[in-house]
């Protein structure tokens, strides 16, 4: 009895020790930081240095890469490339993609690109 | 009553014929010998180009291997641009040139959000830009979007950005500074950049509007041939090749039997999409270095896209290019950048497009022709009953003297920052005029 229990509470530890732990904002990377609307459009600029240090990610927007930061004054939404999330959103390393070479001087395609799939009815 | 013998009308009727030939230029034989010409040029001068404009010059590329890694598609969703410019605004570029032509809105529809939302975004990330004051410039046709048949930006991205002119005609491979549109006088990206850079370098010479820089000789832009330094720290230039003068001479000589010598990665510092998204802090300080205060230009390599410039060292390359080019050029060379010749309509002498190169060219003929006549003509002449001896040249004399005058003549054109003379016609021509000559010479010897 006295072992099961030791087990689940240990279980129990591992679990929130393991948890990943809420996302907060580490670091703003500029002296100026735009707030946006939920729609990315800017509605104002503010002082990096009146804001709050280490604010809770409420909501991370990947279609626009933005997140909702809780501020003092509300929650508002910033550019991730703004601040330095921990833990981080995403993770990525330089492609080093091979540089592209251009074609030869008798290069033809005689075609046009179709439609994407945004146009697809 | 004096009568012109048969073989002045003859010599007058050939003459005649040769002027009209390097004038008309007909069947185009003299323009394509001027192009390579100029090509070659450019080829061998390339090596000493100056890397001043590239160190301000940026291109950020959307090509079918970031698409194919992002799994996405072309045109590139509105959100996905999104993402790009925003990114990129982040590096707070001294401005940034779109070389994508916004004229159909392909948003998609997305439920809960009024119809053409996707666009919008773009739009609100584009207007962070001016609130920022860093300029931003779309690509531009200079057509009223009214007009049957026409395109041009989508309103709603117009009115948060500046147009730059991409569509032009009757410059034949030149680049315009700017040109009269529908829409009025309208700048090209490369002037309109370099207009950026002289805010906070001294330029000379700025044409104070479009009005005035329209007036101005279009340029015949030089291409550069060694890649930028910096490339190598984003991307895998292994398998970049860049021939050497020998290579490339070689190569102009025989280029039947080989294959091309071309540059293989472009000269401009080149950036993926996907460079932009790393999220280490020393991959940011990096692109940090290589991004705050540049003149960026976006532009795509999309197959069947069909945006494909000719570069006179890596073949056929994206139109970003070109633009990023002709800005290198001017920041290299302010307004003494390279151009053709002036035409002698452009000297208020009505005579189409013959231009001053094409009179000096035909004086350079009139003089191989009259020192092809010294050479065949008898060593002595008895003129008013006094037998006098001609001055006569050696064939090879003859032809050093024909060297010596295109030399000359290419020097004087280069210092003046003009495209070179016909060098390849004018060879070919000489030598084909003085071979019998040094064929004699050579057999005489023998």
């Amino acid at each position: 009895m006295i072992k099961s229990s030791l087990l689940l509470l240990s279980l129990l530890v591992s679990q929130s020790v393991m948890a990943t732990p809420e996302p907060v904002v580490e670091a703003w990377l500029r002296k100026s930081v735009a707030v946006l609307d939920d729609q990315g459009k800017s509605l104002r600029q503010v002082d990096s240095s009146s804001l709050p240090k280490a604010p809770k990610v409420l909501q991370y927007n990947k279609e626009l890469d933005i997140i909702q930061v809780g501020l003092p004054e509300g929650n508002v939404w910033m550019d991730t490339m703004a601040v330095r999330v921990n833990p981080p959103l995403n993770i990525v390393k330089f492609p080093c993609q091979t540089l592209q070479s251009g074609y030869s001087d008798d290069h033809q395609n005689n075609s046009t690109i179709g439609y994407g799939a945004g146009c697809k009815k | 009553m004096l009568k012109p013998s048969l073989f002045s009308l003859r010599q007058a009727l050939f003459g005649l014929s040769v002027v009209l030939i390097a004038l008309l230029d007909p069947f185009g034989i003299a323009s394509s010998t001027d192009d390579a010409s100029s090509r070659w040029l450019n080829r061998l001068l390339a090596a000493t180009y100056a890397d001043k404009g590239q160190q301000q010059v940026v291109v950020v590329l959307i090509d079918d291997d970031y698409l194919l890694r992002n799994d996405t598609y072309w045109p590139l969703p509105y959100n996905e641009q999104s993402k790009l410019f925003k990114r990129l605004l982040a590096y707070e570029p001294a401005a940034v040139f779109v070389d994508l032509l916004y004229s159909h809105d392909h948003s998609r529809e997305i439920p809960g959000q009024p119809p053409r939302m996707e666009s919008q975004l773009l739009a609100n990330v584009f207007e962070r830009y001016r609130q920022q004051d860093i300029p931003l410039y779309l690509a531009d046709t200079g057509l009223p979007r009214a007009s049957e048949g026409a395109v041009n930006t989508l309103p709603r991205l117009a009115e948060v950005s500046t147009p730059a002119l991409v569509s032009w005609s009757d410059f034949g491979n030149q680049y315009p500074l700017a040109v009269k549109t529908p829409l009025g006088t309208l700048e090209t990206p490369a002037l309109r950049l370099y207009r950026d850079y002289c805010r906070h370098q001294a330029c000379t010479d700025l044409p104070a509007d479009p009005a005035s820089a329209a007036e101005l000789a279009p340029m015949t832009v030089q291409w550069g041939v060694y890649r930028s330094p910096e490339q190598e720290k984003v991307a895998d230039v292994s398998t970049c090749d860049i021939p050497g003068l020998f290579e490339q001479l070689k190569q102009a000589v025989f280029w039947k039997l080989g294959k091309q010598a071309r540059a293989t990665c472009a000269y401009t510092l080149t950036l993926s999409p996907t460079d932009l998204e790393v999220t280490d802090p020393d991959d940011r300080k990096l692109l940090e270095s290589l991004l705050r205060g540049k003149l960026v230009l976006v532009g795509a390599q999309i197959a069947g896209t069909g945006d494909l410039t000719q570069s006179a060292l890596h073949g056929k390359i994206p139109g970003v290019y070109w633009h990023a080019m002709a800005l290198d050029n001017l920041i290299n060379w302010g307004m003494n950048y390279y151009r053709a010749t002036p035409s002698l309509a452009d000297l208020g002498i009505p005579a189409g497009s013959v231009d001053v190169l094409d009179i000096l060219e035909l004086l350079l003929l009139g003089g191989i022709t009259l020192l092809k006549g010294s050479l065949d003509a008898p060593l002595f002449t008895r003129a008013l009953f006094i037998q006098r001896r001609r001055p006569r040249l050696r064939p090879l004399a003859a032809w050093a003297l024909v060297l010596a005058a295109i030399v000359l003549l290419s020097c004087g054109l280069w210092y003046y920052n003009y495209t070179p003379a016909n060098v390849l016609g004018l060879l070919l021509l000489s030598l084909t005029l003085f071979s019998a000559r040094i064929q004699a010479l050579f057999a005489n010897r023998a």
